[in-house]
């Protein structure tokens, strides 16, 4: 790898406290992770570890109290508002537990929300979306709205929502939460097939068995990084 | 039933935030319309205070279109002949002069005949009324009755006042009764009653009863039983018919018809009707829109109580009695509501009866039901009104949010899925009752700011009005010289040593005497331009020669008054331009002679010596009309002095005053204040209509505001994660912000589409009270649109703001 030498994503010291009727709660205390450029990372570990909180900082949804985030080289915790905004838009690409497929948009419109923020011509986004919604098998689908489709598509069609404007890293918390097995099976085969095609993802989950598709896992306790093995595939 | 009082009041008593903003807004709603009920209520509703006031008619003179009042000869001859009516009374109103008397008093006169009293129903307090054999023999019955409030006030309800002397006008009158408290006659304002054959002395005019062609007093009547009011009228027919022979007219005129109309009718100004039945249209739309926002804020209160609802449910509530609690509750507020509106409507009467629109009583018609205090009252009817309006805006805005709250679907809601139901109000991208609800709004508010708008462009334009006179700086006063007492010489000697005393005042510039004043004239008098051509009513103005420098009303050609023009001298006529261009068309009138008939002097020839600016004479809004003056030194007629002073005129008032009584300490002085104070009184009935319709846009627009805030308010709150997803997704916080206030926007807008179409539609109501503005002005239609836009951005703004505070964390949250 020609960038090998620069990771993706280059946390150090990473801190989080949160502040709540003078009780203080260390969400993270201290964390140092390297993600390279195509990883498969999970994170795990058990409720109330921080898993949520390190996302969020990894996604630029909230700052660190302390610590150094660097995203492709560039350091981004200081960044103001609207600056993360724009990262958040390009480089990350959510996928949540709960879908959070905006009810009143039909498929079309959810896929088609970060690239309107990005400003993408009509005719690219429209070509963008059609490939996104192939890419995970939903592109019968466009017109229905979110209320018209069970769990694990509402899911898919978020993975394409997230992946639709090709973003560095594509986030994901617990994605199979919400899923009974098969359709958790099938994101997660999803999320594999993505993977081999060279995107990067990290991922929180508490199940072992997807947990062992990742290269690599980060198993947190109690905001620290008490474990990182690599998986042999 | 109890229970579910029981309960509505605990429930409303758990959400006091709620609960005050819900009175709030129902108080303005009931309140307006319960301020306008009390107005129709006084105005409209009340009968007459007479004796069975529906069989009272007012018995008009007819010359083709014109009305003409009537003359003694006339009036007598229907009296005899007619069968229709119990009784027939004639009366007129002038005003008269008060002396011995600590203070000279100018007095409101009312001349009536003996039948009077009886046929309205009116009982004395004190002493006995006119008898039927004291109105007959002119000038032979000099007795008088006087008001409650003259008796209180100037007698101190000395009941000895019965067979007192008073001196009216420099003669004795015998008092023989005092009326009772709030009879003040048929223009409200008289203090002094005397028998209508009492006329010739009074005024000083011999012939006032024996002369067919005097018209000078109104006639009523009352209804035999039994004869209907078409009936009476179809039998005037032979009467006016008996009038023409009896009295055959000089010159071409239609003939004579007399009209019967009933008094209720007669005695309400119906554009006041009319102003008044738009403003109840209007507060209609403040309530609609009041119940609107009542309708909004409870259903979201339902959504917060679906847990309630969904347990009532389980335990086997039927739908029925759920929409039973939530009517009660929503009825439990309208009345809570009424109550607060009904003290709302206690200062809607103090504006309204504080802007009373002056009563547009000239002579041919009292419209006595007018917007006064004494008669717009909280009553029984309008505390009925109240509650009845309370009840039913209770059971308006209650209805939608009780259906809907009460078809919860029980599954659903116990599982709390986010979502589901409550996810379905929080929406306002597709069409839900709620946006459509708040689109109405959005639309009845933009028709009452439209009516809003063209009325209050109309006062702008009315008030900008030139009325061809400068009326800055002047100040008026009015003394009028007893006819009997002052020969037209005399009055002629009075007036000029007053003028002279005030010129000496200091800062002084111009002094006149006159009969009319800019925007105040309303004698008219026949003339025509030559033998043989037409007679023609025109405005009759006499005035003392300073007149013209004093107002700054230009001579167009030829001269103005001097000195010379005076009795004896041959009479001089000006003509306005109007005037000019009607009765001289294509010619030059300047030395052409004019006959005149005029103040009872017969007729007489005066020649045309100029022709002088147009000056609005028939009030500020009427285009000016056919007016010549005529020189005060010839007609000494009129009693109005204007001063043109270079400082504060009011400071000028003391000397005015005692210029007056070092002539003649027993003339009274009245009506002294400026000239531009005497105009805001012309411009009070469109003020009236355009302040009571501004404030109830006014309260439209904030009610829609609040209505607005609350639907988009809510809609942020139900859609924060969705706003957390978005900004997760990459989205600025500008986008958020222009999201939401793009939601209300958009709202606004579709108010607007719907609004704009019927707000033209609905002001065509507004034309015959608009001045220069037509009901679809664009300026004025543009200007509303606007100003609701800025408002429908002012209410989502607030919203906006805290989505922009969203922490997109809460996508990442699952509750
Ligand atoms: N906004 C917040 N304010 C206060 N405390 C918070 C906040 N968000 C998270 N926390 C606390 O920080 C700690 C870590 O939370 P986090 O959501 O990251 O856990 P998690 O590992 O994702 O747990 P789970 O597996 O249950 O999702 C917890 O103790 C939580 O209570
Ligand atoms: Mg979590």
């Amino acid at each position: 790898m020609a960038d090998g030498a620069v990771p993706l994503i280059h946390l150090e010291g990473v801190t989080k406290v949160f502040v709540t009727d003078e009780v203080e709660t260390h969400a993270l205390a201290g964390i140092h992770v390297d993600i390279n450029k195509g990883e498969y990372v999970s994170i795990s570990g058990p409720s109330g570890c921080g898993k949520s909180t390190l996302l969020a900082i990894l996604g630029l949804l909230d700052t660190p109290t302390d610590g150094t985030y660097i995203l492709n080289g560039k350091p981004v915790s200081g960044l103001k508002m609207q600056e993360r905004a724009r990262i958040r838009n390009r480089e990350i690409g959510f996928i949540f537990q709960a879908f959070n497929l905006i009810g009143d948009l039909t498929v079309y419109e959810n896929v088609e929300l970060p690239l309107t923020y990005r400003g993408t011509p009509g005719s690219e986004r429209k070509k963008l979306v059609h490939e996104a919604l192939e890419k995970v098998g939903m592109s019968h689908r466009v017109k229905h709205y979110p209320s018209q489709l069970s769990g694990g598509q509402q899911q898919r069609v978020a993975v394409a929502r997230a992946l639709v404007g090709s973003p560095s890293v594509l986030l994901a918390d617990e994605p199979t939460g919400n899923l009974d097995s098969a359709n958790g099976e099938a994101v997660m085969d999803l999320m594999r097939e993505l993977h081999r095609n060279g995107a990067t993802i990290v991922m929180v989950t508490h199940d072992p068995r997807y947990a062992r598709f990742a290269d690599r896992n980060i198993h947190l306790f109690d905001g620290r990084v008490v474990e990182e093995k690599m998986e042999v595939v | 039933m109890l229970r579910d009082l029981r309960f509505a009041v605990r429930s409303l008593l758990r959400s006091p935030g709620f609960t005050a903003v819900a009175i709030a807004t129902l108080a303005l709603g009931i309140g307006a319309n319960t301020t306008i009920f009390s107005l129709i209520n006084g105005v409209l509703l009340r009968p007459l205070p007479y004796h069975d006031p529906d069989k009272l008619v007012a018995l008009d003179l007819m010359s083709g279109r014109s009305q003409f009042p009537w003359s003694y000869p006339m009036f007598e001859d229907v009296r005899r002949d007619q069968r229709s009516f119990e009784s027939v009374a004639g009366f007129s109103t002038w005003s008269g002069n008060l002396t011995g008397v600590e203070n000279p008093l100018r007095l409101q006169v009312e001349l009536v005949s003996a039948s009077y009293f009886p046929m309205l129903g009116i009982e004395p307090a004190l002493g006995r009324v006119f008898r039927p054999e004291e109105d007959r023999e002119p000038n032979g019955h000099p007795l008088a009755l006087v008001s409650y409030r003259l008796w209180r006030e100037q007698y101190a309800r000395d009941p000895g006042i019965v067979g007192r002397t008073i001196h009216l006008n420099q003669l004795p009158y015998t008092v023989v009764g005092v009326m009772p408290p709030g009879f003040r006659g048929q223009t409200d304002d008289i203090d002094i009653w005397i028998p209508i054959t009492m006329a010739p002395s009074f005024y000083g005019i011999p012939r006032r009863l024996t002369n067919a062609w005097t018209f000078w007093f109104r006639v009523y009547a009352r209804l035999k039983p039994g004869v209907s009011l078409p009936q009476a009228s179809f039998q005037m027919a032979p009467l006016a018919k008996a009038i023409d022979v009896a009295h055959p007219h000089p010159n071409e005129m239609k003939p004579w018809q007399v009209r019967a109309n009933s008094l209720t009718e007669a005695k309400t100004d119906p554009a006041l009707r009319k102003s008044l039945m738009i403003m109840f249209a209007a507060v209609g739309f403040v309530l609609l829109i009041a119940c609107v926002n009542m309708a909004n804020l409870l259903m979201s209160r339902s959504v917060s109580r679906q847990k309630e609802v969904a347990v009532r449910l389980a335990v086997g509530a039927s739908r029925g009695a759920l929409i039973r609690q939530f009517l009660t509750e929503s009825v439990l507020l309208g009345l809570a509501g009424g109550v607060a509106g009904f003290f709302v409507a206690a200062y809607g009467i103090d504006l309204a009866t504080a802007l009373r629109p002056e009563a547009s009583g000239n002579f041919w018609a009292f419209y006595s039901r007018s917007v006064k205090a004494e008669s717009v009252q909280l009553d029984g009817y309008v505390l009925a009104f109240n509650i009845a309006l309370s009840i039913l805006a209770g059971v308006l805005f209650g209805l939608l949010p009780a259906l809907q709250a009460s078809k919860l679907d029980l599954n659903q809601a116990l599982k709390n899925v986010t979502g589901g139901w409550s996810a379905k109000w929080s929406s306002l991208r597709r069409p839900n009752s709620r946006s459509v609800l708040i689109t109405g709004e959005m639309a009845l508010a933009l028709v009452l700011l439209a009516g809003a708008g063209l009325m209050i462009e109309s006062f702008a334009r009315l008030l900008k009005t030139r009325i061809g006179a400068t009326t800055d700086h002047v100040l008026t006063a009015s003394v009028s010289l007893p006819l009997r007492q002052y020969s037209p010489e005399a009055a002629v000697r009075f007036q000029q040593q007053l003028l002279g005393r005030l010129e000496a005042a200091p800062g002084v510039q111009h002094v006149s005497v006159s009969n009319c004043l800019p925007a105040r004239g309303d004698e008219v008098t026949m003339m025509r331009t030559g033998e043989g051509k037409e007679w023609a009513a025109v405005g009759a103005r006499s005035v003392s020669p300073d007149y013209f420098a004093l107002f700054h009303i230009p001579l167009l050609r030829g001269r103005l008054f001097g000195g010379h023009d005076q009795a004896g001298a041959p009479k001089a006529l000006l003509l306005t331009e109007t005037a000019a261009r009607h009765l001289f068309p294509g010619e030059d009138p300047i030395g052409k002679h004019v006959e005149l008939q005029i103040w009872d002097t017969g007729e007489q020839v005066a020649e045309v010596i100029g022709i002088v600016g147009d000056v609005r004479y028939d009030g500020i809004e009427r285009p000016p009309g056919d007016d010549v003056y005529v020189s005060y030194w010839q007609y000494p007629y009129g009693a109005d002095v204007a001063v043109r002073t270079a400082g504060d005129p009011m400071s000028l008032a003391p000397y005015v005053r005692s210029a007056i009584h070092a002539l003649d300490k027993d003339l009274p002085v009245y009506g002294v204040e400026t000239m531009d104070r005497k105009l805001v009184d012309s411009t009070s009935r469109l003020r009236f209509s355009a302040v009571l319709l501004g404030v109830f846009a006014a309260l439209a627009l904030l009610l829609a505001a609040i209505g607005l805030y609350g639907v988009v308010a809510y809609s942020v709150a139900a859609r924060t994660r969705e706003i957390g997803i978005r900004l997760a997704l990459g989205a600025k916080r500008e986008d958020v912000f222009k999201l939401v206030v793009g939601d209300g926007l958009s709202l606004c807008l579709a108010g607007l589409v719907i609004g704009v179409p019927s707000a033209v539609a609905a002001t065509r109501v507004l034309s015959s009270f608009l001045y220069n503005t037509k009901p679809g002005d664009p300026i004025a239609f543009a200007a509303v649109s606007v100003l609701l836009v800025l408002v429908a951005l002012m209410a989502a703004y607030i919203p906006a703001r805290r989505a922009m505070q969203v922490d997109p964390m809460v996508a990442l949250r699952w509750e």
